[in-house]
């Protein structure tokens, strides 16, 4: 357990010192998130929602985008950090020297995960967090909610980053991973537009991002939208979402290991 | 002792053969039968011209890939089935600058490869503080990889390569592109590696002279077989060639060799006060006496 734990803090600090090493970079992963949150709320705010998916006003839109671009931007850096490391990691030759080591492989891959997510996303994460303050979603009656969702989505996004992260040593080519993530995961997740407004169609495409269940959990706790909505449900939805992604990382990383040493590829970049 | 018997790793390549059509399948034996051993204490050499199979060798032994047929033990060890386990002793050094992360210092690169180790602490830093000595890096130790000239990254890579205290250690053509002077103290300091620290070395290198001046025992490959084994004496002894009188101008790296001596005797002094590796001085010759 302890090397467990020196291997994931290793992966934490070698990302702060290589990825994160100037003020410009914390800027740029502040301003991008909140460019796209103000370009969605102001294309809503025209519109009369008249409680549709449990949004009265622009004040339940402002919370309900808060916490969908906050849920968002952490699944999101998971899937860009595991891309660009994985290829910076190649490109360096470092990946192969890493699994040259005798470290634990899913510490490895959630070490990574979880050092990318604090250090990609507590800015925007403050700026979402002052939202909900200025709503009143957040109060200070309810204030013990805080360290639950804030929980919850480091879990749910540091599980989904160490499997995006195992699935990205498959290949160099893994950028497509990226590109079918993207605009389905904004889209069918909840993030812009309640689930419950979806078509049945695009409601079980839903089902498929872990994502879904997180902002449908961390919405109810905060009584933001989605009425109707079981707190069972989704609680179940998303505790069987992260074993299916634990499972599949454990899987996908000794495929991984496996193919590698049969074809050498981890050193091609 | 590493004992790797009948080894062979065939690659499979899967050719591209139009948009539409299914891809073509070959297979590319790299490495064909080949049994080695590398006791502790020594050092092994394997020559070979370009694709001969060194370096797919070399990935075999440390358990970087998998050999296609044949069996691999480490202190008795089954390296193939327990690779992860065999991992802590043993470790790769390859000519070039990758394997460093360039952002970082050369002790931050340390730590992290030492964490991945399972090493942390006092022990870490100790080791840490030890290897940079043994290297000559101890000056620059904070400066980050990328301000490093090729020398430089080349010694970091050992004491990468060092950090877990390997009882076998894999050099990968480990001067490659150096000058005279920086090759001809790691050359001391694998020498060293071997004979002071029981340390088994495998080397790969096209430098012959360099084989020659470091190698117990020599194997020669060729399109991935052993064409040829021995010590330099029983080398030499296959043809019976009588020995050479040969009366020789002083070649031009003895020239130059003697050239760049005499002037390290008179600006080492000033250089190794100056200091640190600032940036557009190459730190090269500041620290090439560390060694």
């Amino acid at each position: 357990m302890k090397n467990i734990w020196l291997v994931m803090k290793a992966e934490i600090v070698k990302q702060r010192r290589h990825d994160y090493h100037s003020y410009f970079v914390w800027f740029s992963l502040l301003l991008w998130p909140v460019l796209g949150f103000l370009e969605v709320y102001y294309t809503y705010q025209p519109f009369s929602f008249a409680g549709r998916g449990g949004i009265q006003d622009s004040q339940d839109l402002l919370a309900f985008l808060g916490t969908g671009y906050m849920g968002y931007t952490c699944f999101w850096s998971m899937v860009q950090n595991a891309w660009s490391m994985s290829w910076e990691e190649r490109q360096g030759g470092t990946l192969e020297m890493a699994f040259l080591t005798p470290a634990n492989r899913l510490a490895m891959h959630y070490g990574k995960a979880l050092g990318a997510l604090i250090q990609e996303v507590w800015m925007f994460c403050c700026f979402c967090l002052f939202i909900l303050f200025r709503t009143d979603t957040l109060r200070w009656d309810n204030l013990l909610l805080l360290p639950v969702f804030l929980g919850l989505l480091l879990l749910a996004s540091t599980v989904w980053g160490g499997m995006v992260g195992a699935l990205c040593l498959f290949s160099r080519d893994s950028s497509l991973i990226m590109d079918f993530l993207e605009t389905p995961m904004n889209l069918f997740s909840g993030t812009r537009i309640p689930v419950s407004s979806f078509p049945l169609w695009a409601r079980a495409l839903s089902l498929l991002f872990p994502l879904t269940y997180c902002l449908q959990l961390i919405r109810m706790l905060l009584h933001i939208g989605e009425p109707g909505s079981q707190m069972l449900s989704s609680f179940l939805g998303l505790g069987l979402c992260m074993a299916a992604m634990i499972g599949i990382t454990v899987w996908v990383t000794r495929r991984v290991e496996r193919h590698n040493r049969e074809t050498g590829e981890l050193n091609f970049f | 002792m590493i004992q790797a018997e009948h080894l062979s790793k065939t690659y499979v390549l899967r050719e591209r053969n139009g948009l539409f059509r299914r891809k073509s399948r070959r297979e590319v034996p790299a490495v064909k039968d080949i049994s080695l051993t590398l006791p502790p204490g020594k050092i092994v050499g394997v020559l070979g011209v370009n694709g001969a199979g060194k370096t797919t060798t070399i990935r075999m032994l440390a358990s970087l890939i998998s050999p296609t047929s044949g069996s691999l033990t480490i202190d008795g060890m089954d390296a193939v089935k327990h690779h992860l386990q065999v991992k802590q002793q043993v470790n790769v050094i390859s000519g070039g600058e990758r394997n460093l992360y360039w952002r970082l210092t050369a002790r931050e690169n340390l730590r992290y490869f030492g964490n991945l180790y399972g090493l942390s602490g006092r022990a870490l830093e100790d080791r840490i503080h030890r290897l940079l000595a043994l290297v000559g890096l101890t000056e620059v130790q904070d400066t980050p990889v990328e301000r490093y000239s090729k020398g430089m990254k080349q010694r970091l890579q050992i004491a990468r390569g060092l950090i877990n205290d390997p009882r076998y250690l894999f050099l990968d053509e480990p001067t490659l592109g150096l000058d005279i002077l920086i090759a001809k103290d790691i050359r001391a300091l694998i020498l060293r590696l071997a004979r002071e620290r029981n340390k088994g070395i495998r080397l790969t290198t096209h430098y012959i002279q360099e084989a020659e001046e470091l190698c117990d025992f020599l194997y020669v490959l060729e399109k991935g077989t052993v064409i040829a084994q021995g010590t330099k004496e029983q080398l030499r002894s296959l043809f019976q060639r009588p020995p050479k009188l040969v009366m020789q101008e002083p070649d031009l790296e003895e020239i130059l060799m003697e050239i760049l001596r005499q002037r390290a005797g008179g600006t080492a002094e000033t250089d190794r006060a100056a200091g640190s590796a600032a940036p557009g001085v190459s730190p090269e010759e500041k620290t090439g006496g560390g060694l």
